[in-house]
């Protein structure tokens, strides 16, 4: 196969002393095959691109050398040398490969239920992957994440090339509806310390404590076992939704020393990779000192086999560090967001209302700790189910 | 100028082997039936015709006796002889 490509050969040395000649040759860098002596005449085999050094040799030996032969891709090559036309359509025909294998043909797109696909394909049209884009100008993962964050139905997407074919595939936010099995029986158990404080409904079950009564963690408030009328026992799936105020208390801490970040516009550079050597493509060079970097590379394609040559697109978001001293009152008010956003996240957003809080402050070693004790309000009902046997 | 002692007479020999052992410069030899012989270490060829190849390597002289005697030499200090071999002789 190599010794096609390369081109081989055949030849016959008239020379009154082979010795030497081969002697010659063994010294040289040529690659001589079969020599043999036939009829007094040398014969053998060489490749093509050793033949100046073997007619060389053949001078320097008041030899003659005569080609009987020769056979390979690049003699047959060479005989069309001149024919321009096969020259230009070969290359027309590579281009037009190289071209097509790198610009989207076909859109492919999976897991949709709920979106239609016009849709999805007006969203990938936005991020420009549309039929006929260029797809080594676009970072797949940039699409990616713009559809996840532009689409709100859209919980995860990924997008994958396989030459001029694009796959796109998008999975949906499904809310699954609550599954509560009202057929299992179950205990109403309180989630907190708590006093009760208000008894909205207790549709099913047999309710324990009294309005106004503490009750502790885990203590049953609606129970599941009810015994008859006339003794018997039956297991109910107990429901109710009772409200209890207990307390809580929070610690925040806040440093003096405030490290921000401050990001600049995002830009991007490019360049194309060669054999794991990038060459830019972009006169800039990232000289920022901090940056958040993003690097993704497209290789091109001939017919779904990829190429080692590729354009790198590299995200630059560079940022500046400034270290800064808080004094004590701007700490008090970065803490006192702290709380807002800690209220809004896991009281507020979960139905739970704050009766009162209070704040004590305490100075720690280079910064600022405030202790909220807060007095809350909320459903406390926790279901906890019993587990017998043959119920019915 | 400092004068360089010759090395002493005695020492040559062992120190000659010792060196030829040690960079592999020794005539290594493959032989597969009696067709096939690859040989390393070949300095020059001495005589060659299809009947009969004598060869000169670092310590030996190397003749070949056959029929249909080839040899392929691709660039390197060894050389294969194809063939139908019917005798190997070695001199010092």
């Amino acid at each position: 196969m190599l010794d096609h490509l390369r081109g081989v050969i055949e030849f016959t040395i008239v020379t009154d002393s082979p010795e030497e000649f081969i002697n010659t040759i063994r010294k040289s860098s040529v690659s001589a095959r079969n020599l043999r002596l036939e009829n007094g005449f040398l014969t053998g085999q060489c490749y093509g691109f050793d033949k100046k050094t073997l007619l060389k040799i053949a001078a320097l030996h008041h030899a003659e050398f005569i080609e009987t032969a020769r056979y390979g891709f690049v003699f047959t090559a060479a005989k069309y040398r001149r024919r321009y036309g096969i020259i230009a359509g070969v290359a027309a025909a590579l281009v037009m490969v190289f071209f097509l294998s790198n610009i989207t043909m076909k859109i492919n797109i999976y897991g949709n239920e709920n979106m239609s696909d016009a849709e999805v394909l007006s969203v990938l049209d936005d991020a420009g992957i549309r039929i006929g884009s260029y797809l080594p100008n676009i970072s797949l993962a940039a699409v990616e994440r713009d559809i996840v964050s532009n689409v709100r139905d859209v919980a995860w997407a990924g997008i994958k090339r396989s030459g001029p074919i694009v796959s796109v595939e998008i999975s949906e936010m499904t809310k699954k509806p609550e599954l509560t099995p009202t057929n299992r029986p179950c205990n109403i158990v309180s989630a907190k310390n708590a006093q009760i404080v208000k008894i909205k409904s207790v549709p099913m079950g047999m309710l324990i404590p009294m309005l106004g009564d503490t009750v502790r963690e885990g203590d049953i408030l609606v129970s599941g076992v009810i015994t008859g009328k006339l003794g018997n026992t039956y297991y109910v799936h107990a429901m109710g939704d009772i409200t209890g105020r207990y307390s809580e208390k929070i610690t925040f801490n806040e440093s003096f020393t405030h490290r921000r970040l401050d990001y600049e516009d995002k830009f991007t550079r490019r360049s194309l990779r060669i054999f794991g050597f990038n060459i830019p493509l972009t006169p800039a060079v990232n000289t920022y000192e901090n940056a958040e970097v993003n690097e993704e590379v497209s290789y091109f394609n001939i017919l779904t086999l990829n190429l080692p040559i590729g354009i790198v697109n590299t995200e630059i978001r560079p940022y500046e560090v400034t270290e800064e001293i808080l004094t004590p009152e701007a700490a008090n008010t970065l803490l006192l967001e702290k709380t807002k956003r800690y209220e809004e996240n896991f009281y507020l957003d979960e139905g739970v209302t704050i009766i009162s809080k209070d704040i004590v402050y305490k100075p720690v070693e280079g910064g600022l700790s405030i202790n909220v004790s807060y007095v809350l309000e909320a459903n406390i009902a926790e279901t906890q189910y019993i587990y017998v046997k043959n119920h019915r | 100028m400092p004068k360089i002692k010759p090395i002493n007479e005695n020492y040559k020999g062992p120190l000659k082997k010792f060196i030829t052992r040690k960079f592999y410069l020794n005539t290594h030899m493959t032989i597969t039936d009696n067709t096939h012989l690859e040989i390393e270490n070949v300095q020059n060829i001495v005589e060659y015709n299809d009947v009969y190849i004598k060869l000169k390597t670092s310590n030996l002289t190397v003749m070949i006796w056959g029929e249909n005697l080839s040899v392929n030499d691709y660039g390197a200090d060894g050389i294969v002889i194809n063939g139908e071999f019917s005798s190997i002789e070695f001199e010092r």
